[in-house]
């Protein structure tokens, strides 16, 4: 069996990389959380994604983005980076628009694929978050909206509001998926003892977090995530029909890091026996659920 | 539906350009610029590794033949000028024997050609596949900056170097809860705490994956791939051979240090806890799960007396 997807990587961007399909028609961009990477929090959909049967057709017309950020930095400079990321995507400016992909040694041999990457249009956009990654995107949403409707109606001279219909941008109309999202703050008060059963990683990233100036920003009281919680409410009532605005979220019933929950206006968050903030994203042969998750999303 | 030929070329663009390149550049910034032979050696090994990874590549048929031999060929004198700098600082023997003489035979030759491993193994797109998942997950590793210098750090350091980086860490435990909550935002203390974390991610990681696929033994055995599966584990050993004595004692160091920062900047949700349900998180938990990952590899580290570093009330975790 010939895998589906080519992996390449994006100039500029290092640690980002892509798996392309032949005929793309949506993207799906992944965010990793707070010290997650491009490679391990996602590790297993790149092998699994050619490898289902079941939603084989969905996942054949997928271009996937693994989308890389340090995460040092507070959410409002991750979000800025994420949407310029966002933008060349949608602009098709972010690979190669004509030629191979190629890579041309110090010798001058190329090492050449015959597959163009080419200008790739997409109907639809999703965005998958894992815990601070899922912030992010909240904040991208915000931006993008604001952004809009400044075109829209001109700036800082509303002569009337737009409607949902009007707002027509790929990143508002996108599917929004979350694995356990940071969005209402990370666990402050809790014993360490519930992280017994978690793997020892996330532990140690539970106590490293606190010392990052990210942290302050996961708070379940933080200025940054009161104010994305109720912008996105706000807009969200204002403009129903942007999807990006609604997310669905799916937790580990073991998480010890973030507080399991939902916005007021979103579906009930679901939640996966066993997993924990860690595992819960990364699929595997006994737990599809992830790829699922994602399969449900195309409108 | 992309050709197989495409494919395997554009992972092997994708290696050159996330691991191949890195480690070339790498390489040649310890060799002309810091000048300091414990780097040079680091940079020859890792540059080494990575050759290994491609041998494996070709075998799996993850990579294509010939323009994988281009690579070889095209930097025929970087690979020998680094096996020589991994030899002269005593790390090519890091490698087991047959890993050795693999990289012999590879650049003993000119041009180099990669020899066929022991058992021809059949291409297959689950095994190539599980290749990928594997080198993606080293790739990440690699390039990732404090990882490397915990790395360095464990390995190659030469005793003055690490005599610094430990009197660092001895006055930082020193200070007040305050000023070593300021330390770990510091270069040195900030490094060795989450590239210490980053190892410990990635061992346990690997293990995950390594367990998963071992449950696939006796498939992995009909494609021929329970061998390269072991020689994923052996080629990156040198890392983590925790059988040789002051990787053994830094490593044991390193970990206590975090450890106890660690729980330091989580002095709030410490304290809810009794002093005895701290030592069971510690002794119980956080150590036991870390021997564990560590027996995983040569020679796991054994504490003989590295609880250094540690004030009074926390050197119960570590004592036996």
């Amino acid at each position: 069996m010939v895998p589906n997807h080519i992996i390449i990587s994006l100039k500029g961007l290092p640690g980002t990389y892509a798996l392309l399909a032949a005929k793309p028609e949506i993207g799906i961009v992944f965010v990793h959380g707070f010290f997650g990477d491009a490679h391990d929090t996602w590790i297993d959909f790149q092998r699994l994604v050619d490898k289902v049967k079941k939603s084989s057709s969905f996942w054949s017309k997928c271009d996937l983005y693994f989308y890389r950020y340090a995460s040092d930095d507070q959410i409002v400079p991750q979000g800025k980076a994420l949407i310029s990321f966002l933008r060349r995507l949608v602009s098709s400016s972010l690979l190669p628009k004509s030629g191979h992909l190629s890579s041309v040694l110090p010798g001058g041999f190329r090492i050449e694929s015959d597959f163009r990457p080419g200008r790739r249009k997409y109907r639809h956009l999703i965005l998958v978050g894992h815990s601070t990654g899922a912030v992010i995107i909240r904040d991208v949403v915000l931006q993008e909206l604001a952004f809009v409707q400044e075109k829209l109606v001109g700036r800082g001279k509303p002569r009337r509001l737009p409607v949902s219909r009007e707002l027509k941008s790929l990143i508002l109309d996108a599917s929004v998926r979350f694995f356990a999202p940071a969005h209402l703050g990370a666990i402050c008060s809790g014993k360490l003892a519930v992280a017994l059963n978690a793997p020892i990683s996330e532990t140690l990233l539970l106590m490293l977090l606190r010392s990052k100036p990210l942290f302050h920003n996961i708070e379940q009281s933080s200025p940054i995530l009161r104010h994305i919680e109720s912008e996105t409410a706000k807009m969200q009532k204002r403009f129903p029909k942007i999807s990006a605005l609604t997310a669905h979220s799916l937790f580990g019933s073991k998480d010890a890091i973030v507080n399991i929950g939902q916005y007021a206006h979103e579906p009930r968050a679901d939640t996966e026996q066993g997993q924990s903030h860690t595992s819960v994203c990364k699929p595997n042969a006994s737990y599809m659920k992830p790829l699922e998750f994602i399969f449900d999303a195309e409108p | 539906m992309p050709s197989h030929k495409s494919i395997t070329t554009a992972n092997l663009v994708f290696f050159y350009e996330e691991r191949w390149r890195p480690q070339i550049v790498g390489f040649h910034n310890d060799l002309y610029h810091f000048g300091e032979a414990s780097n040079e050696g680091i940079g020859g090994v890792s540059l080494l590794e990575s050759l290994l990874w491609l041998l494996l590549g070709v075998n799996v048929g993850y990579f294509p033949v010939r323009e994988s031999h281009q690579v070889l060929s095209e930097f025929a004198k970087v690979l020998r000028k680094a096996y020589i700098t991994a030899e002269k600082n005593e790390l090519i023997s890091q490698f087991p024997q047959t890993v050795q003489r693999s990289i012999e035979a590879i650049i003993g030759r000119t041009p180099p050609v990669f020899p066929a491993l022991p058992r021809q193994i059949a291409p297959n797109a689950d095994v190539q596949s599980m290749f990928q998942s594997f080198l993606l997950l080293s790739n990440s590793f690699v390039n990732n900056r404090p990882a490397n210098a915990v790395t360095r750090l464990l390995v190659a350091a030469d005793d003055g170097q690490w005599k610094q980086i430990a009197e660092v860490l001895e006055s930082s435990q020193r200070q007040t809860l305050g000023a070593r909550l300021e330390a770990v935002a510091g270069a040195t203390i900030s490094t060795c705490v989450t590239g210490f974390v980053k190892l410990v991610e990635y061992l346990e990681t690997f293990q995950g994956e390594w367990l998963r696929c071992a449950k696939f033994q006796e498939n992995l055995k009909r494609h021929g791939f329970h061998a390269p599966l072991n020689w994923i584990k052996t080629i990156q050993r040198w890392r983590f051979d925790f059988s040789k004595e002051s990787v053994s004692i830094r490593f044991l160091v390193l970990r206590n240090f975090v450890i106890t920062t660690l729980l330091d900047s989580f002095s709030l949700v410490m304290n809810a806890m009794s002093e005895q349900e701290q030592t069971v998180f510690v002794k119980n938990y956080l150590l036991k799960n870390m021997d564990f990952l560590t027996a995983q590899w040569e020679g796991a580290p054994v504490d003989a007396g590295t609880s250094l570093l540690l004030s009074s009330n926390q050197t119960s975790f570590f004592s036996n």
